[in-house]
């Protein structure tokens, strides 16, 4: 549909109507996972490994069971079912059996009646370890003779991209190596859930999730149940973006809750939620650029290593995302990229907003200003010269058949106005590096200007039909006609579920439009993640408005018939109305004797795996964005100030312009931290920075005003032309940050987060060796593919019969 | 032990541990879950209750240390379906997203707009840094209480 | 979740809150609780019997008092902040409150629970020291006073003996020309200082640094006084110049803190700069 047709209904679509959970959340009256109460509830608690890599010998739980108050304590042999889960792998077990492959593993759970009894039984679980030696490095797990993580080795995944020629000469060549740290998402909400035992057998678990039903197909066979008895209800969500893909307490809880024949309520503490959920691949880049003296790519190299801990999460994908993005949103006609996935014995990592595109987007956008550099030119021209555009070809061989208005989003980033220079004479300390309490002046301050391009696919790729369903309803109430919306999407934060109520709006022309609780009654929806919702599960609400209005439309014509009339011209809806050519035929009212209700599956555009030289129609859509920062820092003391991020953004439409903007302002602050002060840091495998006290993620005071404009160029052949908006300010600010630092400082920074000391030049850049080679693998798939580990993700997309 | 508080208006009892929070007491024992628990040591301000008038984070007070005093929290800002106007900036504002720190910075934003009803962003920047929000950036949150600021400027107090 | 294995009491008198700490050994005594709970959090602190201070009435004030400004060891942060008097007569005490932690915890915490916790990067400290204050503690033996200099004794260690209570906290008023600041880097997260520094410096009347007393806090396991620097300073011309070389001597022989925030190396700088932009603060 063509978005000059679009129907004006309030709060529909292209509206900043209001957020529908909007009102609940400030009144402290929206129901989180930590909320959830039943009566005779009982209180589940984990016991971890403290160990990266030990065998277990034994576990004594006689004096955990006996304390009082305890209802059951269960082992790896206690899972009813499959003893192992995983997104793409069913790698990871459900408790550990005889080997921990990381500090924070579960080992073993319980129940008792009252939280504080629980946490002590717990230390009184006796688990006999053997430690064994770990491997924590990641170009170390590569080495001949490193400890293996797994049976199949240290490798999940090993991408090469072969495009053109890469050994095509060049007149420039600039060369760097790049790290950015491993970094937790921090949902505010922890990992939280309730598992109630049902009377046929099953249960019902209130989960925060974002992805209801690869939850059930990962729960279910390990609780030994048949999908139809493990029902999945969506309990409010503290915030996702990537930690709640995997499963954290779910199997537990239900296992607790199937043993004990109570209600079991987990809820994990921060530092719990530190191990509980996957982290951002910490990432190792070596590239190197070859141009034209003029300034045109001629050919990338670049070796890729992601460090993904002990177990596969969806460690193929990120990596498969990593490799395809490595050369940016430019036109490369002769790549190589070497990009592997490691496993190691360090906590587990997957998805994080951005999925494998952050990391390389820090380093090529380095190489860009290192080659704007070499060539003398300026870095924004450098950016434009090589900008992707519509029929572009990207390194994987795909054509860009959407829009890419790479051009538009540099330039409209560029025309944002600067932030005031500072005044001369003292400044307000709360405006300078450091703020209240340092007394600076301002004499010593450097100000430096950078700027970040990146792209990234909206909805799963390579293959994958990840198909989204919704089922719509209309009936009659005494305040007229009303629509119920039911979708198993999780709303987590970024607003979907108004998005959903604003398409019903539009679709239909009904104001009055509510939310069936997202459930596993519906089919899947899949994940809300990979800034796929907008499309896809809005793609399918307006599927299910448009068959809804057709069987509307069938019942006015009947009537009109019935009465004699002809109806002439097209039959729309408007304000609950009906009209036929612009003109009111009757109220929708009228119509609704019977309730007209439509489930439909909305399917995107089919794509393709990548072949042996890592070719292939892989991303279903294409998103881009461009980043300036303007930063200050303190050359004495190492600090920084970020005092404005300017960002324009390719959304195809803004469906929620207000949202749209969140979404920007939002995921600058998560790339900012990941700049600035965001790491998980490890020692041995152990973090050592569990809390919010030693994890810092940005404050008011950590963040500047943000400036942000939205190119609207619809992209042909999905919903409205809107492409999803939740990553891409994320990946784009860190290198925009570190590129403004340099510029501020004059200093190499090739390391985020960039650490005071760094500023200061207390610490030398981070070194590197020669890039690891490539490792032997089996073929293109992921290492545990050839090994039978697949989970079966695709079975989710059949239809499911009523 | 028994601990009895005055909680929104009204005195209420409850048993608990020497060593539950008043967090804990308010959520688990008292049913008013509108006060949030992320990081169980004071960082986050999800928790920001008031204490006998005072600004603090319910998981660093104990339960006992609430005994015979007045405790209020975001449950009863609302008239029943009159949101508090704090409360009507954040939803105008774009200022909620997943919500989970929402209750702690409308507390904390109603507590500044009683001592200074007309900061400036330098001011109000300051005094919410202690909240931590991860899905909005601020942006809006400034914005949602330079909204309350000068409505409020209008309303008697 | 806090551990349960503790008994409580909340006395109404100061003298019930010492016969309580005599009876119960172990006994830890709770004035704001900030950082006790915190630490009982971690299971870092595990008292089995604590006794809570807020009933007494009384300890709780800011006042003149024989030359010096005595503040009660109840009063929070917030107030001592907002105190007329302390602003006036000792700015580096009122910058010290006011950098503390969030308002959450302003409106909580304690001088007095602060100076008997004695955390390595808590404010307080290094205005203490600097100022030559003087603690005042209750205890079965009647009421002693320690001077600054005594107090912090190692990393979390005071003075303060078994059985005593921190009832009052004593600044001398600073003579008309003495001037003093408090500068810091706060933690981003828990706002305790990573470095902070306290300056007392007075002009002669050649306009050289007549007499400065530099403390710092945040760097080692206890505040202290770096005399070394102090002594490069007096006598000297207060030029931001002079005072930037007289802070190369600031971080002499002190075995810096390594955490992960900063290492020893940054600490240093922090020193230095914090130390000098201290005493130009100062100066004004």
């Amino acid at each position: 549909m063509s978005v000059g047709t679009l129907r004006r209904t309030r709060g529909g679509v292209g509206s900043s109507a209001r957020r529908v959970d909007g009102v609940p959340k400030v009144k402290g009256a929206f129901q989180y996972g930590s909320d959830l109460w039943a009566e005779e509830m009982l209180w589940g608690q984990t016991v971890r490994s403290p160990h990266a890599h030990a065998r277990i010998r034994g576990v004594d739980i006689a004096k955990a069971l006996s304390y009082p108050g305890v209802r059951a304590v269960l082992l790896a042999a206690d899972v009813p079912g499959r003893k192992t889960f995983g997104l793409e792998f069913a790698d990871q077990p459900v408790l550990a059996q005889d080997r921990v492959r990381y500090v924070g593993e579960p080992v073993a759970i319980l129940a008792a009646v009252d939280p504080e009894v629980a946490r002590r039984a717990a230390e009184r679980v006796v688990v006999d370890y053997e430690v064994l030696p770990a491997v924590t490095d990641m170009e170390e797990a590569l080495r001949p003779g490193a400890p293996q993580v797994h049976e199949y080795g240290n490798v999940l995944h090993h991408v090469r991209i072969v495009h053109g020629d890469p050994d095509a000469p060049a007149d420039v060549w600039v060369e760097g190596y790049y790290e950015t740290a491993m970094q937790d998402q921090a949902i505010l909400g922890p990992e939280a859930g309730m598992a109630v035992p049902a009377d046929d057998g099953g249960v019902d678990l209130y989960v925060a999730t974002q992805w209801l039903h690869v939850d059930r197909q990962q729960v279910a066979p390990c609780l030994g149940l048949p999908p139809e008895k493990v029902r999945l209800h969506l309990a409010g969500v503290g915030g996702a973006f990537g930690a709640r893909e995997d499963v954290s307490m779910h199997i537990h809880a239900c296992m607790l809750a199937l043993r004990t024949g109570r209600p079991v309520r987990i809820v994990y503490s921060r530092e719990e939620s530190f191990f509980g959920h996957v982290h951002r691949h910490p990432s190792r880049v070596w590239m190197r650029h070859g141009a034209t003296r003029d300034g045109r790519l001629v050919n990338v190299y670049a070796r890729v290593l992601l460090d993904g801990g002990a177990y596969a999460s969806s460690g193929a994908a990120v990596i498969t995302n990593a490799a395809t993005f490595a050369t940016g949103p430019y036109e490369v006609p002769n790549a190589l990229v070497e990009a592997t996935r490691v496993f190691t014995h360090n906590p587990p990592c997957g998805a994080m907003r951005g999925f494998g595109a952050p990391q390389v987007c820090f380093a090529h956008e380095a190489q860009m200003d290192r080659l704007a550099q070499a060539l003398g030119m300026d870095p924004a021209r450098v950016r434009l010269q090589n900008a992707m555009k519509t029929g572009s070809v990207t390194i994987t061989g795909q054509v860009v058949r959407g829009s890419a208005p790479v051009r538009q989003v540099i330039e409209r980033c560029l025309a944002l106005p600067m932030p005031e220079e500072p005044a001369a004479g003292p400044r307000d300390p709360q405006a300078l590096p450091g703020g209240a309490g340092n007394v600076s002046r301002g004499e010593g301050v450097r100000r430096g200007v950078g700027i970040a391009v990146g792209y990234k696919n909206i909805a799963y790729s390579g293959g994958f039909d990840d198909s989204a369903e919704a089922r719509v309803r209309v009936f009659r109430t005494a305040d007229g006609p009303a629509v119920e919306v039911h979708s198993a999407a999780a709303e987590v934060g970024e607003g979907l579920h108004t998005v959903l109520v604003q398409v019903a709006r539009t679709e239909l022309g009904i104001e009055h439009v509510t939310l069936h609780p997202p459930d596993t009654a519906i089919g899947s929806a899949g994940s809300t993640s990979a800034s796929r919702q907008t499309m896809m599960s809005g793609g399918a609400v307006q599927l299910a408005c448009r068959a809804v209005a057709e069987e509307l439309f069938r019942r006015v014509r009947a009537r009109a018939a019935s009465a004699g009339r002809t109806l002439r011209g097209e039959l729309t809806l408007a304000d609950g109305r009906v009209l036929a050519a612009g003109e009111p035929v009757g109220e929708v009212d009228n119509y609704l004797d019977e309730p007209i209700e439509a489930r439909r599956t909305y399917h995107h555009r089919p794509t393709q795996p990548l072949d042996e030289r890592g070719q292939g129609d892989v991303h279903v859509t294409l998103a881009f964005a461009a980043q300036r920062a303007v930063v200050e820092v303190d050359e004495e003391l190492g600090l920084a100030r970020v005092v404005q991020l300017a960002s324009a953004h390719d959304v195809g439409r803004a469906i929620n312009p207000q949202g749209v903007e969140g979404q920007i302002e939002g995921g600058a602050a998560m790339g900012l931290g990941l700049a600035l002060m965001e790491e998980v840091q490890l020692d041995g495998g152990r973090i050592r920075n569990a809390s919010f006290t030693d994890y810092l993620i940005p404050t008011f005071l950590d963040m500047p005003p943000v400036v942000s404009a939205v190119v609207e160029e619809p992209e042909p052949g999905v919903p409205y032309g809107a492409k999803g908006v939740g990553e891409m300010a994320t990946l784009v600010a860190t290198p925009a940050i570190v590129a403004a630092l340099r510029a501020a400082t004059g200093r190499p920074l090739n390391r985020a987060p960039v650490r005071p000391d760094d500023l200061i030049g207390l610490a030398p850049p981070v070194a590197s060796g020669p890039p690891p080679p490539a490792p032997a693998v089996p073929g293109p798939r992921p290492v545990p593919h050839y090994h039978g580990l697949d989970a079966g993700q695709q079975e989710l997309m059949r239809p499911e019969s009523d | 032990m028994i601990v009895r508080a005055r909680v929104n208006g009204e005195w209420r009892s409850a048993e608990v541990w020497a060593g539950a929070s008043l967090l804990h007491l308010l959520r688990d024992h008292l049913g008013l879950p509108g006060s949030k628990n992320a990081c169980e040591q004071g960082e986050c301000g999800s928790c920001s209750v008031w204490l006998d008038g005072e600004l603090v984070c319910a998981c660093l007070v104990l339960a006992a240390q609430a005994h015979a005093r007045e405790v209020r929290t975001v449950e009863a800002l609302a008239a029943g379906d009159r949101l508090h106007p704090v409360q009507e900036a954040f939803v105008e504002a774009g200022a909620v997203q997943c919500g989970f720190c929402t209750p702690g910075f409308v507390v904390a934003a109603v507590d500044l707009l009683q001592r200074d009803p007309a900061p400036d962003d330098a001011t109000i920047r300051e005094a919410l840094s202690g909240n931590l929000c991860r899905c909005t950036g601020y942006a809006k949150i400034l914005d949602a209480v330079r909204l309350a600021a000068q409505r409020m400027a209008g309303r008697p107090r | 979740m806090i551990p349960a294995a503790f008994d409580y009491a909340a006395p109404a008198t100061l003298d019930e809150a010492l016969r309580l700490l005599r009876r119960h050994r172990h006994a830890k005594v709770m004035a704001g609780g900030q950082s006790l709970l915190s630490l009982m959090k971690l299971r870092v602190a595990s008292p089995s019997f604590i006794i809570d201070l807020r009933r007494i009435g009384r300890l709780a004030y800011v006042k003149e008092d024989k030359g010096a400004i005595a503040v009660g060891a109840m009063t929070t942060h917030a107030a001592l902040a907002a105190a007329a008097l302390v602003r006036r007569r000792l700015p580096a005490l009122a910058q010290a409150a006011e950098a503390i932690g969030d308002l959450q915890v302003r409106n909580v915490g304690t001088i007095g629970g602060s100076l008997a916790h004695a955390d390595p990067a808590a404010d307080y400290p290094a205005v203490l020291l600097a100022c030559d204050g003087v603690v005042v503690v209750r205890g079965p033996r009647g009421t002693r006073k320690v001077p600054a200099g005594q107090w912090f004794t190692g990393l979390f260690a005071t003075a303060l003996r078994s059985g005593e209570i921190v009832v009052e906290v004593q600044f001398p008023i600073l003579p008309a020309g003495t001037r003093s600041a408090y500068v810091k880097m706060k933690h981003p997260a828990s706002g305790f200082a990573v470095v902070g520094a306290a300056a007392v410096v007075r002009l002669g009347r050649d306009g050289r640094v007549a007499d400065v007393r530099l403390a710092f806090t945040g760097a080692a396991s206890h505040a202290f006084r770096a005399r070394a620097a102090e002594e490069a300073l007096r006598g000297q011309e207060p030029t931001e110049a002079a005072v930037r070389a007289a802070m190369a001597r600031a971080p002499e022989g002190v075995d810096l803190l390594e955490d992960l925030v900063a290492d020893a190396a940054y600490r240093a700088q922090l020193v230095r700069v914090y130390g000098a932009r201290a005493v130009l603060a100062a100066l004004g």
